[in-house]
C-alpha cells in the first residue's frame, strides 16, 4: 500500500484549498470519513443469501451454490461468484454461516457444514441428527485468514447419506463475513 | 456529522497551545484517543440477558415467535449508547452490526421445533438453531448474522419459536443473551 505519510517537504495545504491537494487530511481520510469516524474500509462485511432458490445437497460432498444474482443483502468490496467468495483485503475475518435442511433427513445421521480457502479444508461444523424432522439447522463460526486477494473461499456442506436440500428462504440459509483484524 | 478537517484557512495548532485550540489532532481525536488507540466511538458493543426472569411461552400463541425477555438488570456491558430495554434494542448508528442470540428452550411436549429468530422492527430477518425436540426437554438455540441498522429508530430483538404454546425460555445469564457489535458502517 502507499506510503501516505505528509513528507517535511511538502506544503501543510488543509481541505477546502482552491487550487491545492490536502496534505494535512491526507493520512486519517484513508480510513476514516471526513467526520473523523471510521469508514468501512478496514471492516468491510458481506451478507447473503440463496437468493430464494432451495439448493439440492448430495450425499456427496458439495460447495453451496451461492447467488451473483441478488442474494447480497450487503456487500462492501466482496467478489461474489457462483460457488465463492473472494476478500476485499488480506487480514482475518469472522466467518458465519447458518444452513437450514428443507425436507427430511434420516436417523443417525451426520452432517457437516464448513469453508474451503482455495483446496484447504479450514473450517468445520458438524450435527448429528438422532431424530428424522423436517427442518434441521446446522450453524458454524470461526476466524479465518486471508492471506491474499487471490484466496477463494468456498462454503460447503456434507450430508450423510440422505438427500437433501438447503432451505431457499433468506431467513434460514445465509453467510455473513467480517474482517477483524490487519 | 460535522465535517473536522483541518481547513485550509485554519491556523495549523497542535495540541497544548497556551491560548489556541488544537486543529491538528482534531479529526484524529474523534474515533482514537490521545495515546493513538481506538476509542469506543466506533465500535460500539452490547450484552444483555435476562437476569433470571424467564419467558414463558404461555405469554404468547402457539406457532408464533415470541420475545424473549431481558432485564436492564442484566445489561452486562453497553459501549457507544445502544438503547436496551427488556424485548428490544436500538443501535447508536446505522451501520453493519454482528448479532448474536442465543436461549436455552424447555418443552413439555413430544415432537416441536424449537428456534430462536432476529427481528428487525417486526420483521423476521435471520432464524437459526432449528431443532427438532423428539421428547420434552431442553435445547439450546443460537442465532448469529450480520444485520443492517439503517436507522437509529430501527428496533431489533430475538424471539423463539413457540411451537406448542408452552415453552419456556431460560432466564439464566450464562445460557440465555443477546449480543452484539458495530463491524462497519
Amino acid at each position: 500500500m502507499a506510503d501516505v505519510r505528509i513528507l517535511y517537504t511538502e506544503e501543510a495545504i488543509g481541505a477546502g484549498h482552491p487550487t491545492k491537494s490536502d496534505v494535512l487530511n491526507r493520512p486519517i481520510l484513508v480510513a476514516h470519513d471526513a467526520s473523523g469516524h471510521h469508514s468501512s474500509v478496514d471492516f468491510p462485511a458481506l451478507s447473503m443469501d440463496v437468493n430464494g432458490t432451495a439448493r439440492v445437497l448430495s450425499s456427496a460432498a458439495g460447495v453451496i451454490p451461492l447467488s451473483t444474482s441478488g442474494g447480497e443483502i450487503f456487500n462492501r468490496g466482496y467478489t461474489i461468484a457462483s460457488t465463492y467468495f473472494k476478500m476485499p483485503q488480506t487480514g482475518k475475518y469472522l466467518y458465519s454461516a447458518t444452513l437450514t435442511f428443507h425436507g427430511s433427513t434420516g436417523i443417525n445421521e451426520v452432517s457437516v457444514l464448513g469453508l474451503y480457502r482455495n483446496s484447504s479444508w479450514i473450517l468445520e461444523g458438524e450435527i448429528h441428527n438422532q431424530f428424522s424432522s423436517i427442518l434441521h439447522c446446522m450453524e458454524i463460526n470461526g476466524i479465518v485468514a486471508c492471506n491474499s486477494t487471490t484466496d477463494v473461499f468456498k462454503p460447503a456442506v456434507w450430508i450423510y447419506p440422505t438427500v437433501a436440500s438447503a432451505a431457499s428462504e433468506a431467513i434460514f440459509t445465509f453467510i455473513s463475513v467480517c474482517r477483524v483484524a490487519p | 456529522m460535522a465535517d473536522v478537517r483541518v481547513k485550509s484557512t485554519e491556523l495549523m495548532v497542535g495540541y497544548n497551545h497556551a491560548t489556541l485550540t488544537d486543529t491538528i489532532n482534531r479529526a484524529f481525536l474523534i474515533a482514537h484517543d490521545s495515546s493513538g488507540h481506538h476509542t469506543t466511538a466506533d465500535f460500539y458493543a452490547f450484552s444483555i440477558h435476562p437476569n433470571g426472569t424467564k419467558t414463558t411461552g404461555s405469554s404468547g400463541t402457539a406457532g408464533t415467535c415470541i420475545d424473549i425477555k431481558f432485564s436492564t438488570n442484566g445489561i452486562l456491558f453497553n459501549r457507544g449508547g445502544f438503547e436496551l430495554s427488556s424485548t428490544s434494542v436500538k443501535m447508536p448508528s446505522s451501520g453493519d452490526y454482528f448479532i448474536i442470540g442465543q436461549a436455552r428452550i424447555a418443552h413439555n411436549s413430544s415432537n416441536v421445533y424449537a428456534s430462536l429468530a432476529i427481528y428487525r422492527n417486526g420483521s423476521e430477518l435471520k432464524t437459526g438453531g432449528i431443532d427438532h425436540v423428539a421428547a420434552p426437554g431442553t435445547v439450546i438455540c443460537y442465532v448469529h448474522s450480520l444485520v443492517h441498522c439503517n436507522s437509529t429508530t430501527d428496533v431489533f430483538s430475538v424471539k423463539f419459536w413457540n411451537d406448542d404454546g408452552l415453552a419456556t425460555c431460560s432466564g439464566s445469564a450464562v445460557d440465555t443473551f443477546f449480543q452484539g457489535w458495530k463491524v462497519g458502517k
